[in-house]
């Protein structure tokens, strides 16, 4: 049967998320910058301004994720006629550490970056710049990291 | 370099049990249709419990269904 070359229904959720995540930060980033570019950054307030974005930043990503999520599992179950399943077995627990475990890594090299560019003597607002880029690297890498453990094994 | 490989023979089993389709085999032991098709695939190795169910599901030993070799490879 055809199926077993189809992608699998964790290979398309980790596609979706990969573009989401990319999506969400390209215009969350946007936005935040606009609003950064109107501040004056004389004041003394911009360290509190990109703080206050990157607490942000957490509902912004995972409200529309979440929203993403169910409306993707409602189209994939039209689509293909697959029952919708939030079940975690053993193998997507070990792939889903494994995933984590590369994110993080990304994250910490991108936020490692972050103190360099500090010590280098940069703006304080290029720290954040790069912490914000770490996380969407990191999110991306974890997601592409699963989809490759679904698909070549682990 | 030393390659280790556990071979399966679920693919063998299934169709010997009325051709039991994955998504039957992966309810009867509680896994996703993901989880068998990397196992039949040699792509993921079970835990030992999962290994003792999917050979409870066929209703044989478990050394009917895995089988451990080593192999040596030039790479």
């Amino acid at each position: 049967m055809s199926k077993e070359y189809d992608m699998e229904f964790q290979e398309k959720r980790s596609v979706v998320n990969m573009i989401t995540t990319t999506l969400l930060f390209v215009f969350y980033y946007l936005y935040v910058y606009a609003q950064y570019q109107s501040l004056d950054v004389a004041s003394g307030t911009d360290i509190s301004f990109w703080a206050k974005y990157i607490l942000i930043l957490v509902p912004v990503m995972i409200i529309p994720k979440i929203i993403i999520y169910i409306v993707f599992a409602i189209i994939n179950k039209i689509m293909t006629g697959d029952k919708i399943t939030d079940m975690e077995d053993e193998m997507d627990k070990l792939i889903d550490l494994k995933a984590s475990r590369n994110g993080s890594i990304a994250f910490m090299i991108g936020f490692m970056l972050a103190m360099v560019a500090l010590v280098s003597g940069w703006r304080a607002h290029s720290m954040f710049i790069i912490i914000l880029g770490s996380f969407m690297v990191s999110g991306i890498f974890g997601e592409a990291s699963m989809f490759y453990y679904y698909r070549k094994g682990v | 370099m030393t390659e280790y490989a556990m071979n399966n023979t679920i693919r063998k089993l299934r169709f010997e049990n009325n051709e039991m389709t994955q998504q039957q085999l992966a309810d009867l032991v509680k896994v996703t249709r993901q989880t068998i098709v990397a196992v039949e695939k040699g792509k993921y190795s079970p835990s030992l419990e999962l290994a003792f169910k999917i050979a409870r599901a066929f209703n044989v030993p478990l050394d009917e269904v895995f089988s451990y070799n080593e192999e040596t490879a030039e790479k």
